[in-house]
């Protein structure tokens, strides 16, 4: 399950390959998509994108997003719409950054579609042998779990040595390598990497439980091999902590037996029984102990742990039936289900962990599974799915409540905006601009200085007219100088006027201008006026959408509910295989330890006649080394 | 009997709809985003029209000197949002992401923002900072960025608000 954390992670890394460089996000969009991706917010980052694309507010960033996109298409398990993406973004021109990202997409999207060969050749013709630096931990990754798929050890080998060794992916793949050669054609090469994995310095969880699979692998190996020495060596090591630690204890009695040393064996396996009997090594562990003592020849111990044994097995039947009829009914998974933290598709992802109920030991491992996993947290996204629903339903009053007050609001100012338009088409505005615009470029060209002209000028030039005009009347009554006077203050009064025209033409030309940019404004204003105005097409649409989304929202519902329910049933019908399968594991255990408590009562009646020798040995068919399998 | 009948039932239904309820699950993710995308468009439409829309973003850039815990957000004197960061979230915009921090709706004209910044900075001292930015709301949608970044020269962080259109 690690792994696929580690998958996931460095895939982020792939779609998203900026550490520690200077800023490079020019669009918000893009940065807030990213900003939700990062943190593993799937179907946020989606909305986000999806709406991003659709308000067409990425330009510069669109092939980067698209792959982005894509990505998080595969991660959230929607891989014909990431293949789409993918398709129409490498139909474009895009850069060859951006092209080799896509295309290590891809590959990985066959990858985990189980299309092999196809996605070693995208990677093979696409990329080449040598991607780019920034990816090649991806590329070398994905082709070496694309070669062990193939078989191709050796190659997969190769790969793996391209990329980070101090990477915790590189030491999931390794292992996984190491376990496909010691089951197949280089046991010791298997053995020599396992035995470095083992070796690795202790560090992080994940650090610490690549070394005790390793660790148990290799002792598997031993055992198999006639190495008990050297199996017992590193057993005598294994942490008593951790996933790994009972089936270690049970491996260290298992290499004790073989290597005669049933009294330390004992201790061993009495402190594996003090666990839960739902346990398969428990179980394994109770079997053993009765045999361990017959081989010590203490038969009234023997008995009495046989009899423990078969009470212990009864017992745990008895409580398996209970727990499958549970699961029928559906209580067993409502236990596991438990209460989770409300929350919608659009929050935080939570952790989705099965409750710590009674049962909880019976199905241990399968929890650890990935196809556990997967059934799970996809019934969890649907449960948070179908809350974002519910939350979007009962928002709608709301949305319908505001979608009223905005028609009110338009109601009400659309008369008011329609009457200041047409005030404002009375008032001819541009007509006036333009009469002014004339009759400013006449005075220009004819120099006059009237027009520009202050107001006490313009005044002492009309009172000057008005005196002349007074004094033509007067006839020869008038002074003969009073003419000459008055033609010699006006001469004054336009020289003055004339001295500084330049100027008072720059002055009036400023303010024309100044008009024309309110003027300009005043168009812009009058354009979104108009425009508010007639928009009735918008709330049109959101009136036509709104019930048509809550009818969506209702069929949605439904859909979902479906949906998990089927994921339920799925997942009781693998929790039940457990049970039948445990349940087998226990009839096996039952009859064998009845068979030995048959064979101890013989002996202890043939031994009335005459002492039978020790039957040494006997009982350890429990504890016959499996043969390990890849994971 | 019963329980055997419904545990076939149950067996019989996982193996035959397996691999079909993971299409029909894809189905029903690209159903749910879809309406999903719609309604948030819609609301957004609503409650933030395009003509009055503010939105008020955080980058960080490169965040060696840096690492914010939390950030308070004024807008006009009023406090617009509050946020306290995450690991993931600054691990998030140290690796370049951007995040919107509010959305607001505000009149044309003249707006000021004030943004109250704790974190880490050098030496894991704690560094708490007030910054102040003035933007002009025009006619559509108006982006802001609350911008920190590495001054290398100070080995300080540096904070602005800066337009973003």
């Amino acid at each position: 399950m690690r792994g696929v954390v580690y998958l996931l992670l460095l895939c982020s890394s792939l779609a998203w390959a900026r550490l520690d460089e200077p800023h490079a996000v020019e669009e918000p969009a893009y940065g807030e998509v990213a900003y939700l991706y990062l943190q593993g917010e799937y179907f946020a980052a989606l909305t986000r994108a999806q709406m991003a694309l659709e308000r067409g507010e990425v330009q510069i960033h669109k092939p980067e997003l698209q792959v982005l996109l894509g990505a998080m298409y595969s991660a959230y398990g929607m891989p014909e719409d990431a293949e789409k993406v993918f398709g129409s973004l490498l139909d474009t021109q895009v850069s060859d950054g951006v092209a080799q990202r896509a295309w290590i997409h891809l590959a990985g999207l066959f990858y985990r579609q189980g299309k092999y060969p196809q996605a070693l050749e995208t990677l093979e013709k696409q990329v080449g042998e040598q991607p780019p630096e920034a990816l090649q931990e991806v590329f070398y990754s994905l082709r070496a779990k694309i070669l062990m798929r193939l078989g191709r050890y050796e190659d997969a080998a190769e790969s793996l040595d391209a990329f980070s060794e101090n990477h915790p992916l590189n030491a999931y793949l390794r292992y996984n390598l190491a376990i496909s050669w010691i089951n197949g054609e280089h046991p010791s090469l298997g053995q020599e990497w396992l035995w470095k994995l083992a070796n690795l310095p202790p560090g992080s969880p994940e650090t610490n439980a690549i070394k005790d699979k390793a660790m148990l692998a290799l002792a598997i190996y031993m055992l198999r091999s006639d190495q008990q020495e050297r199996a017992l060596q590193l057993l005598s090591n294994a942490r008593l902590e951790g996933p790994f630690s009972d089936i270690s204890l049970l491996l260290y009695a298992r290499a004790l037996l073989l290597a005669n040393q049933p009294g330390k064996a004992l201790p061993v396996l009495q402190k594996l029984d003090q666990g839960s009997i739902q346990r398969a090594s428990v179980q394994e562990a109770q079997l053993a102990i009765p045999y361990l003592y017959e081989s010590q020849n203490n038969q009234k111990a023997a008995r009495q742990a046989f009899e423990t044994a078969l009470d212990r097995f009864d017992k745990l039947d008895t409580y398996l039936v209970q727990v499958e009829a549970h699961i029928a009914g559906g209580e067993w998974f409502a236990e596991m289900v438990g209460t989770p933290r409300w929350s919608t598709a659009m929050d935080p992802v939570p952790a989705f962990l099965p409750q710590r109920v009674s049962s909880f030991p019976t199905f241990y491992e399968w929890f650890a599974t990935a196809e556990f996993q997967q059934g799970w947290n996809q019934y969890h996204e649907l449960m948070r799915q179908r809350n974002l629903l519910s939350l979007w339903q009962q928002k709608m009053p709301a949305m319908y409540a505001m979608l009223e007050a905005h028609e009110r609001k338009h109601n009400t100012l659309r008369p008011e905006a329609k009457a200041l338009l047409q005030d404002l088409a009375g008032q001819d505005f541009q007509g006036r601009m333009t009469r002014l615009e004339r009759r400013y470029s006449e005075a220009v060209e004819a120099q006059d200085p009237l027009p520009f002209a202050t107001d006490r000028e313009q005044r002492l030039w009309d009172a000057q007219e008005q005196a002349r005009a007074r004094t033509g009347r007067w006839g020869e009554q008038a002074r003969p100088d009073m003419v000459e006077k008055l033609d010699f203050y006006k001469g004054l009064l336009l020289w003055e006027m004339q001295e500084d025209i330049v100027p008072r033409q720059w002055d009036r030309e400023r303010e024309l201008k100044q008009v024309e940019t309110l003027l300009e404004q005043n168009r812009t204003l009058r354009s979104r006026v108009l425009y508010a105005a007639n928009r009735v097409d918008r709330l049109e649409v959101f009136q036509r959408e709104l019930p048509e989304l809550e009818t969506v929202l209702a069929s949605l519902q439904t859909r979902g509910e479906m949906l998990m329910r089927r994921q339920q049933y799925g997942l009781q019908a693998s929790a039940y295989e457990q049970v039948t399968a445990t349940r087998a594991r226990l009839k096996r255990f039952s009859a064998s330890a009845h068979e030995g408590l048959a064979d101890l009562y013989h002996r202890a009646l043939r031994e009335r006649r005459k002492p039978p020798a020790p039957a040494p040995g006997q009982g350890l068919e429990s504890l016959q080394v499996q043969p390990q399998t890849a994971p | 009997m019963r329980r055997v009948v419904v545990m076939l039932l149950l067996l019989v239904m996982g193996q035959l709809h397996g691999g079909e309820l993971d299409k029909d699950l894809a189905d029903f993710k690209r159903d749910v985003l879809e309406v999903n995308k719609r309604l948030l468009l819609l609301e957004e439409e609503l409650l933030f029209p395009a003509d009055t829309q503010v939105g008020i973003y955080v980058s960080l850039d490169v965040g060696h000197f840096f690492q914010p815990d939390s950030i308070t957000l004024e807008l006009d004197g009023e406090v617009l949002a509050s946020h306290l960061y995450t690991e993931k979230e600054i691990r998030a915009l140290m690796n370049g992401a951007v995040q919107r921090l509010a959305l607001a709706n505000v009149k044309n004209g003249e707006h000021e923002l004030t943004a109250f910044v704790t974190g880490i900075g050098p030496s894991g001292r704690e560094i708490r900072r007030g910054v102040n930015g003035q933007f002009e709301k025009a006619h559509g949608r108006h982006f802001v960025q609350l911008h920190i970044e590495d001054d290398e020269a100070k080995q300080q962080p540096r904070f602005r608000f800066r337009d973003w259109r």
